[in-house]
C-alpha cells in the first residue's frame, strides 16, 4: 500500500484550491426523500438460528432524526418457504429479529421471502433463492504465518493459499471468509474473530481449480496473557446473485476517493433498502 | 445479363467518352492570391452546364468536360469571381489566384455561395477562422475547440471545458486530426483551454455523422485542422497581448512562389510574473506553450512538399527548501507533439495523391524529487502513447459526375500506460517498471460522390479497418452512404447512414480533461466500441439574405462502449511491491450499450456585415451497462435536452466589430446522495455478543437512488466583445475588450453536500468557476 502512487493528486487538489472560493448554496430543486427501511438478512443451510436487521434511513437533507439508523423494534417481520412461514422474534440484546432455523428449514434450492411490516404502515419485502451446491469440491487451505506474542499483545502474520474446483456450466459466486479461533486458557472457552475474506466470480474459470492467496496481519491487545491463537476457521461459501452483488458493492464503497464513481449499493428490497441473500457454504477448523 | 450490366456501368464511370464527343479535363490549384496559400474547398463550375467540382484540401481540382466553348468560374464567399472563357479542345492547366473582397463588396456579391444544399456531405460544419478570432473568448484566449461547442450537436463537458460531446457521445470519442496527424489530448490547463487557437490554421471542419469512407477509427466524430501553409508572396506576421498569454506568427516565402515557410508560438506567463514574488524557499508556478511550424516546397508542377508539425506543453513546478540541506522538487508535465510529411502528387490531371509519414506523441509525466544531506529520493511516473502512421490517399476524378477518393492508411501505436522509476539512497527500494503495449491500426477505404443525376447525388463508400494487438485481430467493414436529393432549387433533403469502429479506449475518472487521462488499445477482453448512425435532414440556402439553415434528425447506437464499473478509480495508476495486486485497468471497465437520438437545428450565415449563427438541439443520450446502475438504462451526465447557441458578430465599419454569444443547456444529470444508512456484512463468525446492532455495521452508506437520476441547474451564459480597428504605417493594430459571463450567472462546476451556518443542517453546496471575467487583448497583423 505504501507505494501507490496517487498520481493526479497535485492537479485536482491544486484545481481544488483554485476553486474553493467560489462556493455557495445550490439554486436547485432537491427531491423529497423520505426514511426508508432498512432491511438485512442472510441465510444459509447450516444456520441454526435465522435473523434479520431493520433500520430506517437518514435522508441528508432533511432534518436529523434521532431515530434514523437505530434497529425498528416494534416491526412484524416474517419469513416464508415453501415449508411454510415464522415470525422472527425482537431480541432487545442483540437488536435484532430471531427464529429457530428448525420452525423454517432453510433448504438448498429452496426460495424464500421476507416481509417486514411497521406499526406506521411502512411494508418492504424481498426473495432470494438458496444456491443448490454447497460442500465446495476439492476445497483446501494452506497456512504459511508466524506469531508474535509479548506480555501485552499477540499478532499475526499469515498468508493463506486457498484452492477449490468450481462447479461447471453454471456462473458462480464465492465468499471465502476467515477467523482466528482464539482460547482462553483462564476460562477454556473458545471464539472465532473475524480475521480476511475475499469475495470472487468464476468469470472466464468456469469448472476450473480457482487458488488465490491473500495476507494480513490480525493483533489482539492481551494485557494479562490468558489468551492464545489456536488455530483458524475457514469458511467458502457457494453465494447467490443478491449476496454476491450486495457485498461486492458494499466491499467496493471503502474506498473514499473523490474522483471515483460512486457506488450504487445493491438492493433487492422492494420500498426500501438492503438485502436478503443466500449463501451455501461448508467449515473447516484448523489448528495450528 | 449481369455481364452487360457490369460492362454498361464500367462505361458509365470510365466517362462514357464511347457514346459523346471527346473530353477533355481542366485541372490546377486555387490559391489566395495575396498569400499564394492554396485554398480548400472553391468551387470551380463551368457555368454553360452547371458541372462543376470543389478544390480539395490541397487546393486541387481537376473538371474533364466535352469539347466546346467552356466558361469556368472560380467563386467562393468571400473571394472576387474568377472567369475564364475558351474553347476546350485539350487537356488544359488552369490554375486560379482569387482575390480577397473588401467587406463593402462582399455585400453586393451574393450570389454563387458555398452551398449547403449541394453538398451531399451532411451533419457537418465548416467556421471561418475569421469568425473564431472574433467570437468572444475566456480571458480572450481564442480558442477553437470552444467556437465549435457552440455548433448543434456539440456539448461542452462543463464550465470552460474545452471537450466535445458529439451526438451524445464521449470526449473520447472524437478524432483530431491536425495536419493528418492526431492529437491525443488536446487540452491546455485541465480543460480550460484547447491546444488550438486559431493563428496558424487554414480551416476547421467538424463532421458529426454521415462520415465519409475516408474518415474511420472514432464512433462521433472528426475534427479536421489543416494549418496554414505560409505566405508565398511576401513576408508577414501576426503578433497578440493577451491577459495570461502572448502569442507570435511569422510567415514568409523562402522562395517566391516556390517554397514557404509558418512559425507560430504561444505562451502564458503568469509565473513569471508570480515568481518574484514567491520566497525563495517556496517557488512554484504553471505555465503552457504551443508551437506550430510548417514548410513547403514545389519541387515542379507535379510535386509538392510539406513538413508540418506541432509541439506544445503544460508544465506545473514547485520547489521547497528547508534550511541549506533539504530541497524538495515536484512537477507535473504534459504536452504533444506531432508531426507530418506530406507529398503530392499529380499522376495525371484527373489523378491527385496525398502521401503522408506521421508522427504523433503525447506524454505525460510526474517527477518529485527531495534530497538531504545524506539521503535522497527521485521518482518518475510517466504514461502515453506514440504513433507512426503512414498514409496514401487518392483522389481521382474521371468525370464531372464522378470524384473518387481511395487510399490506405496504417499506424504503429505504441501505449505506455505506465512507466515509474524509483530511485533513493536507500537501495533495496530502487525499482523501474514500465509498461508497454503496441498495436498497429489500419484501414483500406474508397468512396465515390456520385451525381446520379441533376437532382439524385450520393456519397457510397466502404472501409474495411484492421486492429491488431496481443495477437488478436479485428478485421471489420464499415459501409458507408450519404445521399442528397433536391427537392427544388437551394432545398434538398439528405440522408445518411455510417458504421464506425474505435479500437482505442481512454481511461478518465474525472471527464475533466486532466492530463491524466489514458489512452489504451482495445484488447482480447475489452472489444472495440463500435457505432451506427443514421441521419436525415433537409438542407436549404436562402442566397438573398446568405442564409444557410439545415434540419437534421439522428439516431445512433453504439456496443461495447466502455464504461467504468462503480468504484472504478483510475487515479491510482500503478503499485510498486506491497501485497496488493497491480491496478489492471481491464477489470476497472465494463462493455456497455449506447443510444443518442435528437433534433438539431442551424441557421447560419458565414459572410456579411452581419454573421454568425442559431443552433439549437434536442437530444437524448442513454446508456447500459451489465455491471453499472444494476444494468439498468440511465440518462449520460451529458445527456442535454435543449440546447440553445446565438452567436452574432456585427461590423459596424471597417474600425469596430461588436461580438456576442449566448448559450442554454439543460443540465447535466448527476449522481446525488438522498440518504445514507448503515449496513452490515454476513459475519458467518458471529459479531461479538456484547456488540448489538447496528454499532457493529461496518459500513455507513449512501443511497444514491438511481445512476444520474439528478440534473444540475441549466447552464446559461452571455458573453461580448468589442474589437477596435486600426490600419496603422506598418501594421494593422486590434485592440479588443471582452467580458465573459456579461451577467455574472453562477452555474454550477459540481456540487457537494456541505452545511448550513449552524453547522447542523446538510445543505446541498455547489462550486461555481467563472464569475463576470473581463479581458482586455491587443493584436498586431503586418
Amino acid at each position: 500500500m505504501k507505494n501507490r502512487i496517487y498520481i493526479p493528486a497535485f492537479a485536482a487538489l491544486l484545481l481544488l484550491s483554485f476553486l474553493s472560493s467560489c462556493e455557495r448554496d445550490a439554486n436547485v430543486d432537491l427531491p423529497e426523500i423520505k426514511p426508508k427501511l432498512v432491511l438485512v438478512s442472510f441465510i444459509t443451510p447450516q444456520d441454526t438460528i435465522i435473523t434479520a436487521t431493520l433500520t430506517r434511513s437518514q435522508p441528508i437533507f432533511e432534518p436529523y432524526d434521532p431515530n434514523a439508523n437505530q434497529p425498528v423494534s416494534n416491526a412484524t417481520v416474517t419469513m416464508s418457504g415453501s415449508a411454510g412461514s415464522v415470525q422472527l422474534i425482537y431480541n432487545v440484546i442483540r437488536e435484532r429479529y430471531e427464529a429457530s432455523a428448525a420452525a423454517l428449514p432453510i433448504i438448498a434450492g429452496r426460495t424464500y421471502s421476507l416481509t417486514a411490516t411497521t406499526p406506521a404502515g411502512e411494508s418492504v419485502e424481498a426473495e432470494t433463492t438458496v444456491p443448490v451446491n454447497n460442500g465446495i469440491i476439492g476445497f483446501s487451505v494452506t497456512i504459511n504465518d508466524s506469531l508474535y506474542e509479548d506480555l501485552y499483545s499477540m499478532q499475526l502474520s499469515t498468508q493463506l493459499t486457498f484452492r477449490m474446483n468450481d462447479f461447471a456450466g453454471e456462473e458462480n459466486y464465492y465468499r471465502f471468509f476467515n477467523a482466528v479461533v482464539v482460547r482462553d486458557t483462564l476460562t477454556n472457552d473458545t471464539s472465532s474473530v473475524r480475521f480476511m475474506n475475499q469475495l470472487f466470480a468464476d468469470n472466464n474459470q468456469d469448472g476450473q481449480t480457482i487458488q488465490s492467496t491473500i495476507n494480513g496481519t490480525w493483533s489482539e491487545y492481551n494485557p494479562n496473557g490468558s489468551r492464545k491463537v489456536i488455530g483458524y476457521d475457514f469458511w467458502l461459501f457457494n453465494a447467490n446473485i443478491d449476496y454476491y452483488r450486495y457485498h461486492k458493492s458494499l466491499y467496493s464503497y471503502a474506498g473514499d476517493d473523490p474522483f471515483s464513481e460512486p457506488i450504487l449499493i445493491y438492493t433487492n428490497v422492494k420500498n426500501g433498502l438492503g438485502v436478503f441473500a443466500a449463501a451455501n457454504g461448508s467449515k473447516v477448523r484448523v489448528y495450528r | 445479363m449481369i455481364r452487360k450490366n457490369i460492362l454498361l456501368l464500367f462505361l458509365f464511370l470510365s466517362g462514357t467518352t464511347f457514346a459523346q464527343v471527346q473530353k477533355f479535363t481542366i485541372s490546377g490549384f486555387v490559391y489566395e492570391k495575396s498569400s499564394h496559400e492554396s485554398l480548400p474547398g472553391i468551387l470551380v463550375v463551368n457555368t454553360k452546364t452547371g458541372s462543376g467540382t470543389a478544390t480539395n484540401n490541397f487546393g486541387f481540382y481537376s473538371l474533364t468536360l466535352p469539347s466546346d466553348t467552356v466558361v469556368i468560374t472560380c467563386s467562393f464567399v468571400g473571394y472576387k469571381q474568377e472567369t475564364r472563357k475558351f474553347f476546350l479542345d485539350k487537356d488544359t492547366q488552369l490554375s486560379f489566384d482569387l482575390d480577397a473582397l473588401v467587406q463593402e463588396e462582399v455585400v453586393i456579391n451574393a450570389e454563387q455561395d458555398e452551398k449547403i444544399s449541394d453538398n451531399t456531405q451532411m451533419s457537418q460544419v465548416s467556421i471561418p477562422i475569421e469568425q473564431i478570432k472574433q467570437i468572444p473568448a475566456l480571458l480572450g484566449e481564442k480558442d477553437v475547440l470552444k467556437v465549435i461547442q457552440l455548433m448543434p450537436g456539440v456539448q461542452s463537458g462543463g464550465e470552460g471545458n474545452s471537450g466535445l460531446y458529439v451526438r451524445g457521445g464521449g470526449a473520447d470519442q472524437n478524432l483530431i486530426i491536425l495536419d493528418d496527424a492526431t492529437v491525443y489530448n488536446a487540452y491546455h490547463l485541465f480543460g480550460f483551454f484547447s491546444l488550438f487557437n486559431g493563428d496558424a490554421l487554414k480551416s476547421v471542419e467538424l463532421t458529426k455523422g454521415g462520415f465519409p469512407a475516408r474518415y474511420g477509427g472514432r464512433l462521433s466524430s472528426v475534427l479536421e485542422m489543416q494549418m496554414k501553409d505560409g505566405n508565398q508572396e511576401k513576408f508577414g506576421g501576426e503578433a497578440g497581448i493577451g491577459l495570461i498569454s502572448s502569442r507570435l506568427l511569422l510567415e514568409g516565402p523562402l522562395k517566391k512562389k516556390k517554397s514557404s515557410f509558418l512559425v507560430s508560438g504561444r505562451r502564458t506567463y503568469i509565473d513569471a510574473l508570480v515568481y518574484p514574488f514567491l520566497p525563495d524557499d517556496q517557488k512554484a508556478g504553471y505555465y503552457f506553450y504551443d508551437f506550430n511550424a510548417k514548410i513547403n516546397y514545389t519541387i515542379d508542377d507535379k510535386n509538392r512538399l510539406y513538413l508540418s508539425g506541432y509541439f506544445g506543453q503544460d508544465k506545473f513546478y514547485a520547489n521547497y527548501k528547508n534550511g541549506p540541506n533539504y530541497k524538495e522538487k515536484v512537477g507535473l508535465d504534459w504536452g504533444n507533439a506531432t508531426a507530418t510529411l506530406r507529398w503530392n502528387h499529380l499522376w495525371t490531371d484527373r489523378v491527385f495523391s496525398n502521401t503522408a509519414l506521421i508522427f504523433t506523441n503525447y506524454k505525460f509525466g510526474i517527477k518529485y524529487s527531495s534530497e538531504s544531506n545524506s539521503d535522497f529520493t527521485s521518482l518518475n511516473y510517466s504514461s502515453g502513447i506514440m504513433d507512426f502512421g503512414i498514409k496514401h490517399d487518392f483522389d481521382f476524378m474521371p468525370t464531372p459526375d464522378h470524384y473518387l477518393k481511395f487510399g490506405f492508411i496504417s499506424t504503429y501505436h505504441r501505449f505506455t500506460p505506465s512507466a515509474v522509476v524509483l530511485k533513493s539512497s536507500y537501495g533495496p527500494d530502487n525499482s523501474s517498471k514500465v509498461n508497454t503495449l503496441e498495436a498497429v491500426e489500419s484501414g483500406i477505404y474508397i468512396e465515390d460522390d456520385w451525381r446520379i443525376s441533376k437532382k439524385l447525388k450520393a456519397n457510397i463508400g466502404f472501409r474495411l479497418s484492421h486492429f491488431n494487438t496481443q495477437g488478436k485481430s479485428y478485421i471489420r467493414p464499415e459501409p458507408r452512404f450519404a445521399a442528397r436529393y433536391m427537392l427544388k432549387e437551394n432545398l434538398s433533403l439528405k440522408v445518411s447512414y455510417a458504421l464506425m469502429n474505435q479500437y482505442l479506449h481512454l481511461l478518465s475518472n474525472t471527464g475533466i480533461g486532466l492530463p491524466t487521462d489514458l489512452w489504451v488499445p482495445a484488447t482480447k477482453r475489452i472489444k472495440p466500441q463500435q457505432s451506427q448512425q443514421v441521419a436525415l435532414g433537409a438542407a436549404m440556402d436562402i442566397p438573398k439574405h446568405k442564409l444557410m439553415v439545415s434540419l437534421e434528425g439522428y439516431y445512433k447506437w453504439s456496443k461495447d462502449v466502455i464504461g467504468y464499473k462503480e468504484g472504478a478509480s483510475f487515479l491510482l495508476v500503478e503499485d510498486l511491491g506491497g501485497n496488493d495486486e497491480p491496478v489492471n485497468w481491464e477489470d476497472n471497465v465494463t462493455p456497455g450499450k449506447a443510444w443518442s437520438y435528437g433534433l438539431e437545428f442551424l441557421v447560419q450565415r458565414k459572410f456579411g456585415k452581419f454573421t454568425g449563427w442559431i443552433g439549437y438541439t434536442l437530444s437524448w443520450s442513454q446508456l447500459q451497462f451489465d455491471s453499472i446502475n444494476f444494468g439498468e438504462k440511465y440518462y449520460a451526465k451529458y445527456d442535454r435536452r435543449h440546447d440553445i447557441s446565438l452567436v452574432g458578430i456585427y461590423k459596424i465599419n471597417e474600425h469596430i466589430t461588436l461580438s456576442a454569444t449566448f448559450v442554454f443547456g439543460t443540465g447535466n444529470a448527476i449522481t446525488l446522495p438522498l440518504a445514507e444508512y448503515a449496513l452490515p456484512d454476513h459475519d458467518p463468525s458471529g459479531p461479538p455478543q456484547q456488540q448489538p446492532f447496528p454499532q457493529f455495521a461496518n459500513w455507513f452508506v449512501n443511497d444514491y437512488g438511481k445512476k444520474n437520476d439528478f440534473r444540475m441547474a441549466p447552464y446559461h451564459r452571455a458573453d461580448v466583445a468589442v474589437q477596435f480597428h486600426k490600419k496603422m504605417k506598418h501594421w494593422d493594430r486590434t485592440f479588443e475588450v471582452g467580458v465573459y459571463n456579461l451577467y455574472n450567472r453562477k452555474n454550477p462546476f459540481f456540487y457537494y453536500v456541505g452545511y448550513d451556518r449552524n453547522g447542523s443542517q446538510r445543505k446541498l453546496k455547489q462550486i461555481s468557476l467563472f464569475p463576470l471575467i473581463p479581458s482586455v487583448s491587443w493584436t498586431i497583423k503586418f
